[in-house]
């Protein structure tokens, strides 16, 4: 990663957002301190192990930017009521995240409004 | 009364964190050096005190993850724990081998927010964890520890179990040194583990006293609060569809298989 980085920087074309994140899921990723609300609507809605991920495309004065939200496993999601019916791609939802650290677009989900007013959460 | 004392300086540790692990010592003579202690010579096992059949919940109110207080280290250990702090607080995934779907072993497979399935029978306690479907066979048939190299090394390592009035104490040696037992903080092959598990009204309390004469200046003497649950377990496996994050060209973040 730090060589790629290194790479960039000499080339003159340092993107900080293009560095890729090393591997799954310590809580370093996220600021827990801070908490986003975004609305959107879904784009894809994964039941996955070891993490749930949503995908949720925000409109933001004629732009669309695409935010990726990771949630726990699905055994502690079925615990707090969630389901892979709970969202569908099309559903408009306002999700609060607490964001990824570096910029990225997203973070880790505070709770997940669905269209018919349910909130779920995971903690 | 040896319990209470180690509870208060447990609750006091939470406050003052570097005059722990002095007091409770006492209490865990038997662990100090990180010897194996055989049940045969120095323990006969009392009657069973209580039945922990059923399914429990860790309770983690000092956070989840990892064991407070910070384990009194050496300075080598130190400085490679100091190390994955400072990239953590960085945003960095250091050193995060639970995060990267290793089985987190023992003592960290205590530390997930998982449920717990124990089967308990006069010469056999099993515990399941639903995390990485995890096992523990503590043997409370009276036998010692595999000795020498028929002590295979394993993640969660070889448990022998007695019974001392209200309390369950089972022994743990022969963890495997791939996982750690602080994110971050490493381990050698003289780790040795004793868990004191006493029955609360809403569960079980265990302490757990940890010695490695490599990387602890003393014995590590921290606590877990488990719950009573009416949970039903599920597998788990970890390493299943996406645990590799990427950013693609658009910035977006994705999570893959390892080997896509």
């Amino acid at each position: 990663m730090m060589r790629n980085f290194g790479i960039l920087a000499m080339a003159g074309a340092l993107v900080v957002a293009s560095q890729p994140a090393a591997a799954h899921h310590s809580a370093a990723m996220f600021d827990l301190t801070k908490t986003e609300t975004i609305q959107g609507v879904v784009k894809e809605y994964q039941w996955t192990n070891p993490h749930g991920f949503l995908f949720v495309t925000v409109q933001d004065g004629g732009k669309s930017a695409e935010y990726s939200i990771e949630l726990t496993s699905p055994n502690l999601l079925m615990r707090r009521g969630w389901r892979p019916s709970s969202l569908k791609t099309g559903d408009k939802v306002t999700v609060a995240l607490n964001p990824f650290r570096d910029g990225v677009k997203g973070g880790r989900v505070v709770s997940v409004t669905t269209p018919d007013g349910k909130v779920l959460t995971e903690r | 009364m040896k319990l209470r004392l180690t509870l208060i300086a447990c609750a006091a540790a939470a406050i003052a964190a570097p005059a722990i692990a002095q007091a409770p010592q006492a209490t865990l003579a038997a662990a100090v050096g990180g010897a194996p202690v055989s049940p045969k010579s120095t323990h006969k096992s009392d009657k069973p005190a209580f039945d922990l059949t059923g399914v429990w919940w860790v309770s983690q109110p000092e956070g989840a993850g990892g064991f407070k207080p910070d384990p009194p280290l050496k300075p080598e250990a130190m400085k490679v724990w100091q190390d994955v702090l400072k990239q953590r607080a960085e945003g960095k995934n250091a050193r995060d081998k639970t995060g990267n779907c290793q089985p987190p072993g023992l003592p960290l497979i205590m530390t997930r927010v998982y449920p717990t399935q124990i089967y308990q029978t006069p010469k056999l306690i099993t515990m399941i964890y639903e995390y990485q479907n995890s096992v523990r066979w503590i043997w409370m048939d009276g036998r010692d520890h595999p000795q020498g190299e028929d002590l295979i090394p394993t993640y969660n390592g070889h448990s022998i179990g007695w019974w001392e009035g209200d309390t369950l104490v089972v022994d743990t040696v022969g963890m495997h040194t791939d996982p750690d037992i602080q994110p971050g903080v490493p381990h050698t092959d003289k780790l040795h583990i004793v868990e004191r598990i006493k029955l609360t009204p809403e569960g079980f309390d265990t302490e757990i006293t940890m010695t490695d004469p490599n990387i602890l200046e003393r014995p590590w003497v921290t606590k877990k609060v488990y719950k009573k649950s009416d949970s039903e377990l599920v597998e788990y496996v970890c390493l299943q569809e996406n645990n590799n994050f990427v950013t693609d060209k658009d910035g977006v973040l994705r999570s893959v298989r390892p080997s896509e």
